[in-house]
This record gives C-alpha cells, structure tokens and sequence, in this order.
C-alpha cells in the first residue's frame, strides 16, 4: 500500500516526462510525440489504479515534499507562521479524480492519433507536448494537498488551456479564442488569488486536510466566535470563501463567466474533450470538492454555489436549444451540467456532486470525441443541417454517441439518469425544508427538459434522416484508435451509475451506494475529509413529501419524465427525413438566444466603457505623476553624479586638502558632540 | 623641586656650550674674506657645477640597504643582551631560531638586491644592453 | 573522535606564514636567476603559495580552530594547538596576534583573491618586465593583509597594515613605461603617507590615554576607568585611528587615491587593492572596534556612540562612490567608485552594532566582503581581459564585445547584477542582511533609518550603472569602424574569471553556512 502512495510523483510526472519528450524529440518520433503521451498516460493510469486499490484498502496518505518558503505569518488565529509547501494528498477524492483524469487523457491522446495524426495535421509534437503539460498540470492540481499549489496548478492548467485552444494558431478566430478563454478565467482567478492571500493571512495555514488545515482553523473560529479583520468568523469565512468561489465560476464556466468556453470550441476537438470531461472546466468544481469542509461552514456560501449552479444549468441549456454546430450544442451542455454539480454541491449533495462529475467525465468526453468522430466522417463539416444519416453509415459512432446522449439527457438506466436525480433529489429535500433552495430546484429541474430536447435534437439531426450534404452521402472512414475510445468511454457511460445506485438502495435497502461508501472514507481516507463529516456540518436540514420513498419517487419521476418529454418533443420535431428548422418559429426569442443572451456583448461594453476608460487614467497617471518622479529624481541624481565627479581634480595636493579638511570635519563634529574640547 | 629641573639644566648647558664656543671664535677670529673661503667645502676638491644636481639612485639603492642593517642591529643588540636568560629558560630554539629567520629573511633580501645590482656602482655594457631590451 | 595530528600553537599563523614563504622563495628564485620571465614557474609558484594558505585557512576553520564551543569542529586530520575542544581564540605572543575564526574568515576571504589575481596575471603580465619582483611583492602585500587579519595590538596592526600598503605602491606603479601607472602609484604613495601620519598620531594619542597597545588591555583601561580623565584625548586618538582605517578601506573623505589607483594599476592589481586590500582594512576595523573600544564603556568614556561616526561615514562613502560612479564614462573608474560605494555598505557593519546586539549586520558586512572579493575581483578582471585585448577604455569601447566573448561577458553581468544586488546573486543576500541588520537596530537608533534609506537609494541608483555596462557588452553594437584584432583566448585570465563567476552564483545556495560562519566570527568578536 505504502509503494503506491510512494509512487504517487510518478502519476504526476509522467506526464511532465512526455511533454520534454514530445517537445525535444517529437519531430524524430514515430507518430509526433503520440506515443511518449500514450505511453506516460497509460503510466499514470495504471498507477493511479494501484492508488485508488490503495485508497481502497484503507489507505491515505498526505506527504510534503519540498517546503519553498516559510516564515512568520501575522495571522489573525494561532499559528505564527506560514510555510508554502508542494505536498500530495491521496484520499478517495483525489484518487478518484486521478482516475478519471488519467483515464481520460489516456483515451484523448489514442483518440488524437485518429483525429490529429491521420488527418495529417502539421506542428504535432507541439500538440502532444502540451497535451502533456496539460494532463500534469491538472493531475497536479488534483493531488495539491494545499490551497496555494492547488492554485498554481490551476493557473497552468489555464495557461494549457490557452496554449491549446490556440493550437491553430494561423486562424483568426483560434487565437482571439484563446486569449477569451484565458483572459475571462483569469478574471475568475483574479478572486481567488485574492482568496488565497486572505485564507493563508487569516489562518496561518493553507493545508486542506488535518487539524493544522485552515478547515479546521475556520471552523474554530466559528465556535469561538471570533472576531477575524472586522467581520465575524462565519462572515469571513464566506468572504474568503467566495473569493476562491471566483476561480471556481472562471473556470467552471458558471455564470457570468461561461463566455470563454463555447469560443473556446475552435482548438480541436480532442482538446474540447479534455477540456470539458477531466482538466480545465472539471478543475473548478474539484476544488469547490476538495474545500468543501471550508464552504460547509457558511450556508450563505453554500446557498450562492447552489443558486449560480441551478442558474447556470438552465440558462446554458436555454442557449444549446438553438446551436447549429454539434461542438457548440455540446459546449452549452457543459456549462449546464456543471451548473447542475454546483447545484449539488451547494444543497449539501458532496457525493451527487462529485458522482455527476465523473459520469460527466465519462460521458462528456464520450460525446466530444464522437462529436470529433463525426467531424471526421463529414469532412471536418460542422453544421448539423449539413449532416444526417450517419446512424447506417457508422454504426459504432452512432451507438455509442447514443449511450453518451441519454446518459446526458438522464434516461434511466444510463449513468447520467442516476447521478442527476441524486441531485436533484438532495435539492429537493433541502428546498422542502428551505423553501427559498426550492427557486433553485426548480431551475435545474425545468433544465433537465431543455437538455432532453437539445441532445435529441442534436442526434436526430446528425445520425437520422436523409444525408443533406455530399459528405454525409460519402462518410470518410474512422480507424481503430478513433472507435476503440469510443467503445471504451460508451461501455462506462452506460455502467458507470452502478457506483451510486442511491435510489435502488432507499427503495430496496440493498447496500449498493459503493460510491457513497467510498467517499464516506469507510475504505480508507481521512475522517475530516467523508461525507458524514461534512454532512455533520453543512446546516440544512431537511423534509421530506409524505416519506422519503415517496419525495424520491416523485423527484425522480418528474426528473425522468420532463428529460423524455424533451427527447420525445426532439423526435416529434426533427426524426423525419428531411427536418425542418423548427426553432426559426421561436421569432425574437430565438435571436436573443441566437446571441447568447447577449452575454458577450455587455460584458464587451463593460471592457470598453468602463475598464479601458480606467485603464488610461490609471496609464496617464503613471506616465506623468510616477514616470515624472522617478525622472526627475535620476535626473538630480546624475545631476549630482557630475558635482561628484569634480571632486576629483586629479591634483594630489587637492585631495590631500580635501581629506584633510574632511578629517577635521568629522573631527570637529564629533569632538563638539563628545565634549572633548571642553 | 623636580627632577625634571635637573635634565633641563643640563640640555641648556649642553645646548649653551658649542654655542659659546662659536660666539667665542667669531669673537676672536680676524675677518679675511676670500673667495676660496666662501666656497662649498668638499674635501679640498675645487667644486663644479650648481648644487641643485641630479644624484644617482644608486645613492639611495646604498642607503636603503644601510638603514636596513642599521635597523637589524638595533634589534640585534637587546637580543644579544637577554641571550643567556632566554637561553635558559626557552632552549635554544626559541632563542636563537627566530633571530636565525630574522637575519637569512635579511641576507635573502641583501642577496637578491646584489644580484639584481643594487651595489653595482656602474653597471656593465652587457648589463645595459639587457636593460635596454627591456620593455 | 580520532588522533589528530596537533601542531603546535603559532601553527594557527600558517595562511599568512605560508604567503611570506611564498614571496621568500620567489626572491630566492630571482636572486638565482635574476630577471627570469618564466612566467609558468613564477606564476605557478605564487598561485600554489596562495592555495596553500587558502587550504589551511579552510582547513582550520573547518576544524574549529579558534572557534568557542565544543563541537564547534569537525574531526580533521590535523588540527592546532587543543583548539578542536573548541577553547576559543588563540593567542599568540602575548596578545599581539590572535586567531579566531574571524581572523580566519579574512585569510580565506585574501587568500581565494590572491590566488584569483596570480592566475590573472599570468596573461595580463606576459611581455612585463619584473616578473618576479610582481608577484613577490603580490605575495608580500598578501601576507601583510593576512596578517592584518590576525593583528590584535595596535602595533601589529600598523606593521601588518604598512606591510600591506608598501608592496601595494610598488604595484601600482609596476609599468614603470606607463605614465598613468606611475603617476597612480605616486598619488597612492603620498595620500597613503599622510594617512599613515594620521593614524600612527592615533596610536600615539590611544597609547597616551590608556597607557597600552594590545587590545584587550585598551578595553580593561576604558572599562575600569583608568582612562577616564582623558577622554578628549582618546576621542581625537579614535578619530584618527578611523582615519587611518578609512585609507585602507577607500572610504571618503580618505578615497581620493582609489579611483586614480585603480585605474592607473594594472588590472589584477585594481581587483587586489579594492577586494582583499579592502577586507584587510574592514578587518581591523571590525576587531579594533569591537574588542579595544567595546560600544558601552567606551560611550561612557569619550561621551559619544562611535557608531555615529560610521553612520555619517557609511551614508557619505556610498552617496559619494554611486554617484560619482553614475556618470563615468571609464569603466574601470566606474568600478573604482562602485568600490568606494561598496565600502560604504560594509561600514554599515559596524554603524548598526548597538549596546546589546548586532552579530547578524556584522556578520553580514562580513559576508558583504566575502562575496563581493569574488564579485568585484571578477569585474576587474574582466576589465583586464578587455585590456589584455587592447579593446579600449570607455563604456563605447566595449560595445557589443558579447558577439566575441559570450562566455566572459555573460560573466561579468553575473558581476554586475551581484554588485547591484540582484537576486538570484550571492551579492543580493548580503546587502539584504546589511538593510535588515540596519533596519533592526534603527529601533535603538533612529539615523539608521537613514542609513537603510541611503542602501537602497544608492542601490537602486548603482543598478543603473552596472546595467549600462551590461547594456554595452550585450545589447549595443560594436562600431563597426574599429577593426579589432583581439589576441587569443588568455587562458588563465577566462580561468580566473569563470571561476569567480561561478562562485558569485554558488554562494546563493552555499549562503547557509556561509552565513552561519560569518555570524559566529562575529558574535565571537562581540563578547569578547
């Protein structure tokens, strides 16, 4: 068990080895680096696999291994000092993560040998090297047993992001995507560096796990009831905690900052998929996971997560009704899905929460890439009025995109159905006792409709009907490496729910909620970091409609019966030969949806009229106040440069003047203050 | 009354001595001024030349050397006083060893100034020629 | 622990010993082969000379010699006297000379840039004459410094430090062809006796107060109060016996000769005379004024904080040395004045010891002086190369010199980032300790407010003419009028560069030790 935890790095840098190996040597390799990524993936999968069976026989392990700084801290509780550590934390959160993300990049980097390699894309090596940087950077973020790595490593993880959604870089619209993506997370991460400052000022201590972590400190705090920078500790706590809550909506995609990721559409398709199942988007929800002991101690918190969430989900599934390009469908999906996890999360649901994202991993991914599977049938077409009847074409495409589409539609029994109704079943539960949770629920249920409809919507249009262009007559064939993670990913978005068959469990009592087990550290982790714990804290009570049985069937009824409403509308609507544009009928509705609810477009004004103005009068002051102080001062210091320069005459009887005058100088001055002429 | 009084009287006496006796031979003397009579002095020889003149280094190169023989005896002497006491009470080692390093140190240096010609009043033509190879 | 080999107690001397022997055998050599221009066995013997005292310097101080404590060292093969019990300084005949580990840091600190300088002038001296008049006198001057470090009495310390300056007017002036250097030497020579006047009228006044010369018994004088009733008198004594250190130290108003010195010196004599001859300098003034003029009694004799005096000397020194600094189109001036600006910073060493306290800026001041014997021997050296190619003088002429010596000029920004404070430098942590140091006592004090404001003013100034330099070499092009013709590649100037440049960047990691080492020495000289 200890070698498993010991050979923890090594799932980390694995990676990192093949980003140096792609970088330098990928030119003279076989494949373009492919294979070095291939092969540290599949590295760090299989580890990983050996750390989750460790985690599973009741291992954990926390270990610092390189202390960068420390010193004294002026923190306003305990401990004097702070010290800024690089640390793993393996507990069954994280080494679930590591799975999914290992997995994940392992499929996208076989997946890439079809979609990047064959279709002779060129500057592979740069591609690979940064699909590697990547997969480290996340995978790294995911074992941070502190808050300030687990910071750093987001950033990377965003710089990637950047790297790669500009990977074509000649376009014109991939870089202006790239610099969106980065510059709109940033703002998100501008917070939670803000964040981090103030928890490390507050408590001395970034640790997430242990008695010495700032959980523990905060929680403290609240039952001294102390007083921390002027607020009282709850209020604090939900300051800071909102602070990082900014890094977690950049990167999450919540709204108001969601803009970055349908953009973000124009780096490959393989890069889409790992961005939206397992790094970069997953990255955010993870860390409201990782902290989610710190959230638990401010319902007010808890109550902003789980209402951006509800929002969110709904508002991006509105938004996916009207897309024509299947990517586009499938980036609003994302957001909504992630909305429906904060929604979770934020009724208390930790193990709905992180159930949705690994079925959301799965399936997410499965989606994408058979959406890149698509791409490559038609042609790299996008447009789905440009597409149908692939379904005979390429069976393996369509069945498995078919698995991933119920799965994110939530049509029992696909694992999507099972993680969804959990969460809203805990928001349900929550909102009946505080009905104020209710608004939210409401949300995210009228969302499952809209999702049913959209992704049946999209699947009709693809793979049903008459082809409606050349290419879709004449599909380009798809290889092993494109089918084989297809497969892979549709078998898990199919069985992945039995890890959490909650509802089977309440209505049968049979014992089968393994991932709840799991989370609740009853195979191994630590006993600050389960379920029940943070149940202990989280201050939402609930009621239930009559009994529990009963709240879960009607909860699950109207979650599965508004999700095949949508699909069944979807199919009224557009299973026929020839479909017909049918949201054109939606009239000025569907221009403000056409235009994201002009999202875009405030938020550009916001840049333009009030940053910018800003930004130059901030420019201007630093041009004339600050540039003319420190001109003016080397100025007189040059100034005075020349004076000096004159003391020295060249004439040696001068310096003996001088020096002499300088002695008696100091020796004056000195023998008045000393008395000693006296 | 202090002893003090007594070693002024006698530096005043000492002082006041040849300065009688110089008042007294000018007392004394007949005056016959003579050219010869207000000529520098230099042992007989009829002087040349004005007395700002250029003195070889070699001058300095010869007194260099004497004041730093001058100096070891000074050193020498109290050595050679305490000898015996030291001798016994340190060994010969620490008695003589050091004075021993102190005058090689010494005859090092007089070796070397000889045998980079510090006491060569004129130098050889070959030694020139060298010289003027110099750079 | 093992049987060490134990030497007996004026062993401890051996760094200086070993460079007299040294210069000794060279004139023995002349004397044999008078004129030789063997350079491979001149040069070879004076390098070994100074490894030599450079190892046993090391060696003692890795073994505890002079250090307090009982696991102060480690178990070595040989060691001196007891000393490995770690019973403290060793005194040698009658208090006049002593080894402690400061002294011991000041050999090192001489020795590494005597051995730099040897290497160095194997190129820079070729075609020379006096081949082994340089290095012998190198070595003497060498073994003045070294001793310097050792001296404890008044008396020694005017010995050690005339031994020091005497060969040092002779080098100077060693291009006996060359105006400039001749006039330097001279201009050297007549400051440096004037200030020899002032500080021996020092000893004299010091001597006439307390009736003694060695150290210790200076500090019971003043303790006890026998020296009570002349307090005006050891006051003036005090004064000029700064004076006297602030000549050796180029600090002003005693700096005039540096800058004419350095820049009519042969280059590796430049590097010697502002790096060890520097440190020789701030090691008397460390020990003098921590053990014969403890700060408390003797404030309470001569009614007055002597730290005042270095407080107005440090701010002067460093405001004078930048700023004149600042405009110079010479480089090698600009170093000579970036050399004053730096003795400045090390003064802070003593302007912020207060009553209770100030081991860690002494101890810093020390380090200062460590690091800046490779940062700014390095410098002038590179200036040497640059001479040794006839590449000119003026900032202009090292236009653009990286396109043919990118391994040189790479290591001389290295320098001068270290000079100006750059962190990832070894020069960046001890000015950093100096401004914490002075920062820490400005809470007894308030003028060393001032003096920290001074530290970073005139650093952030000296940045601008350190990067102009840098600038030159690496970012303007060379005119391309001037058709150079540089020589070969001097072998042992690139050694002595490369590994002062290497040792400017290891000393960041090493700081550590380095550090500890520094603080001790000097924690040592506080209480006694």
């Amino acid at each position: 068990m200890e070698t498993a935890f010991e050979l923890a790095p090594a799932i980390v840098l694995l990676p990192l080895a093949a980003f140096v190996v792609a970088l330098l040597f990928g030119n003279y390799m076989p494949k373009k680096g492919a294979l070095a990524g291939i092969v540290a993936t599949a590295g760090s999968l299989l580890l990983s696999l050996y750390v989750m069976a460790a985690v599973a026989t009741g291992g954990q392990h926390q270990e610092t291994y390189f202390t960068w700084a420390a010193g004294d801290a002026v923190s306003e509780t305990g401990v004097p000092t702070i010290e800024f550590t690089f640390g793993t934390l393996l507990d069954p959160l994280s080494a679930l993560m590591l799975v999914i993300v290992s997995l994940i990049a392992f499929l996208v980097h076989v997946f890439s040998l079809g979609y990047m390699n064959d279709e002779g894309e060129t500057g592979l090596p740069r591609y690979y090297a940064e699909l590697g940087l990547f997969t480290f950077s996340m995978l790294a973020f995911v074992i941070a047993d502190n808050l300030l790595m687990a910071f750093m490593f987001f950033e990377l993880v965003g710089l990637c992001s950047y790297l790669l959604i500009g990977f074509w870089f000649r376009t014109e619209s991939a870089p202006s995507a790239a610099k969106k993506a980065f510059l709109v997370t940033r703002f998100g991460d501008y917070f939670f560096l803000l964040g981090v400052v103030a928890i490390g000022a507050t408590f001395g201590t970034l640790a997430f796990q242990g008695d010495g972590s700032f959980v523990a400190a905060a929680g403290e705090a609240i039952d001294n009831g102390e007083t921390l920078f002027g607020f009282g500790a709850e209020t604090w706590v939900t300051i800071t905690g909102l602070l990082v809550l900014g890094g977690v909506i950049g990167k999450s995609a919540q709204f108001p900052l969601h803009t970055w990721l349908p953009d973000a559409m124009e780096g490959p398709t393989t890069v889409s998929a790992l961005i939206h199942a397992a790094t970069m988007v997953a990255a955010g929800v993870y860390l409201v996971a990782r902290m989610f002991g710190y959230y638990a101690l401010s319902p007010t918190a808890l109550g902003i997560i789980a209402f951006v969430g509800g929002f969110t989900a709904l508002f991006a599934a509105t938004m996916g009704v009207v897309k024509d390009d299947i990517k586009q469908v499938l980036a609003y999906s994302t957001i909504s899905q992630y909305g429906y996890m904060m929604l979770g999360l934020g009724v208390g649901g930790y193990v709905a929460g992180v159930f949705h994202l690994m079925n959301h991993a799965f399936f997410k991914a499965l989606l994408f890439l058979g959406a890149g599977a698509v791409i490559v049938l038609m042609h790299h077409e996008q447009d789905m009025w440009k597409m149908g009847g692939l379904k005979d074409k390429a069976p393996i495409v369509y069945y498995t995109f078919l698995a991933g589409a119920l799965a994110l539609a939530g049509i029992v029994p696909f694992s999507g159905f099972w993680s969804k109704d959990e969460i809203l079943f805990d928001a349900i539960i929550v909102g009946l006792n505080e009905p104020i949770f209710l608004a939210a629920y409401a949300m995210g249920l009228l969302a499952v409709f809209f999702t049913g409809f959209y992704t049946f919507r999209m699947v009709f249009l693809t793979f049903h009907g008459e082809p409606r262009s050349d290419a879709a007559r004449d599909p380009h064939p798809v290889s092993w490496n494109i089918k084989f993670p297809l497969l892979t990913l549709g078998v898990l978005a199919l069985v992945a729910g039995i890890a959490n068959l909650a509802p089977v469990y309440k209505l049968t009592g049979l014992e089968i909620t393994y991932l709840e087990f799991w989370l609740d550290g009853q195979y191994g982790g630590y006993a600050d970091l389960t379920y029940s714990a943070y149940g202990d804290t989280v201050p939402f009570g609930t009621d239930y409609i009559g009994s529990e049985t009963i709240t879960l069937l009607i909860a699950a009824g109207l979650g599965l019966g508004l999700a095949v409403g949508g699909a069944v509308f979807a199919m009224v609507l557009y299973n026929v030969p020839e479909p017909e544009p049918h949201t054109e009928n939606l009239g000025s509705a569907r221009t403000v949806l056409r235009s994201n609810y002009y999202q875009d477009e405030y938020q550009v004004w916001l840049a333009e009229n009030l940053t910018l103005p800003l930004a130059r009068a901030a420019d201007r002051f630093d041009q004339t106040v600050i540039d003319g102080v420190v001109n003016g001062v080397s100025s007189v210091s040059l100034f005075g440069s020349g004076r000096m320069k004159r003391l020295q005459t060249g004439v040696v009887t001068n310096y003996a003047a001088l020096l002499i005058v300088g002695f008696i100088v100091l020796l004056v001055v000195l023998g008045v203050l000393g008395g000693w002429f006296v | 009354m202090n002893d003090w009084i007594a070693i002024g009287a006698l530096a005043l006496v000492g002082l006041l001595i040849p300065l009688a006796m110089m008042a007294v031979s000018y007392l004394l003397r007949p005056s016959v001024p003579e050219t010869s009579k207000r000529a520098t002095y230099e042992s007989g020889e009829v002087p040349t030349g004005g007395t700002r003149i250029r003195f070889n280094i070699q001058y300095y190169m010869v007194a260099l050397l004497f004041v730093v023989f001058d100096i070891e005896t000074v050193l020498l002497f109290p050595w050679a006083v305490i000898y015996t006491d030291a001798l016994a009470e340190y060994g010969l080692f620490y008695a003589l060893g050091p004075m021993l390093l102190f005058v090689a140190i010494l005859a090092l240096g007089l070796a070397w100034a000889w045998r980079n010609g510090a006491v060569q009043w004129a130098k050889s033509p070959q030694q020139v020629g060298t010289e003027g190879n110099r750079p | 622990m093992i049987d060490a080999f134990t030497l007996p107690e004026w062993a401890a001397l051996a760094p200086p010993l070993l460079l007299a022997l040294t210069a000794l055998v060279l004139f023995a050599y002349d004397s044999i082969n008078p004129r030789s221009t063997n350079r491979p066995v001149l040069a070879g013997v004076a390098v070994v000379g100074a490894l030599a005292s450079l190892v046993t310097a090391v060696w003692f101080t890795l073994a505890g010699t002079g250090a307090d404590g009982p696991d102060a060292g480690y178990d070595l093969w040989f060691v001196v006297g007891d000393s490995v019990t770690g019973t403290g300084a060793i005194d040698l005949f009658g208090g006049q000379l002593v080894v402690d580990q400061m002294a011991l840091f000041f050999m090192i600190v001489v020795a590494v840039v005597t051995a730099l300088v040897a290497v160095a002038s194997y190129d820079y001296m070729a075609g020379h004459a006096y081949q082994a008049e340089y290095y012998s006198l190198l070595l003497l001057a060498a073994t003045g410094m070294s001793t310097m470090a050792a001296a404890n009495s008044l008396v020694t310390i005017f010995i050690a430090l005339e031994l020091a300056s005497l060969p040092s007017y002779a080098l100077v002036a060693i291009l006996k062809d060359n105006r400039g250097s001749v006039e330097a030497g001279l201009k050297y020579f007549l400051i440096g006796a004037l200030s020899s006047a002032i500080f021996v009228y020092g000893i004299s006044l010091v001597y006439g107060a307390t009736g003694h010369l060695q150290l210790e018994a200076i500090a019971e004088m003043i303790a006890t109060g026998e020296a009570d009733a002349y307090s005006g008198l050891l006051g003036l004594g005090i004064v000029m016996l700064i004076g006297g250190f602030a000549f050796k130290t180029a600090s002003v108003p005693f700096h005039f000769w540096a800058p004419e010195a350095y820049e009519g010196a042969p280059a590796p004599i430049a590097a010697f005379l502002s790096s060890a001859s520097k440190a020789a300098g701030f090691v008397i003034l460390f020990r003098v004024f921590t053990t014969a003029f403890p700060l408390e009694t003797t404030t309470a004799v001569i009614g007055l904080d002597w730290t005042i005096a270095f407080i107005i000397l440090a701010i002067v020194t460093m405001t004078v040395g930048n700023f004149a600094a600042a405009t110079q189109q010479n480089v090698k001036r600009m170093l000579a004045y970036s050399s004053v600006g730096h003795a400045g910073y090390a003064l802070i060493g003593l302007a912020a010891l207060t009553v209770d306290g100030g081991e860690l800026v002494l101890g810093a001041a020390m380090m200062h002086l460590l690091v800046y014997g490779f940062m700014n021997t390095g410098a002038f050296l590179f200036v040497g190369l640059a001479e040794y190619w006839g590449v000119g003088r003026t900032f202009d002429a090292y236009n653009g010199l990286a396109a043919r010596a990118p391994v040189a000029c790479a290591a001389l920004a290295v320098f001068m980032f270290s000079l100006a404070g750059i962190p990832p430098f070894g020069g960046f942590w001890s000015k950093y300790f100096l401004f914490t140091g002075a920062l820490e006592a400005a809470s007894a004090n308030s003028a060393l407010l001032l003096v920290a404001a001074a530290l970073v003013v005139n650093s952030a100034l000296s940045l601008y003419y350190y990067s102009r330099l840098v600038k030159a070499v690496w970012i303007n092009d060379a005119d391309p009028s001037l058709d150079r013709d540089f020589g070969g590649t001097p072998t042992g100037l690139y050694a002595a560069i490369l590994f002062a440049a290497v040792m400017t960047v290891v000393l960041l990691p090493a700081f550590g030790p380095v550090a500890d080492l520094a603080i001790d020495a000097a924690s040592a000289v506080l209480v006694s």
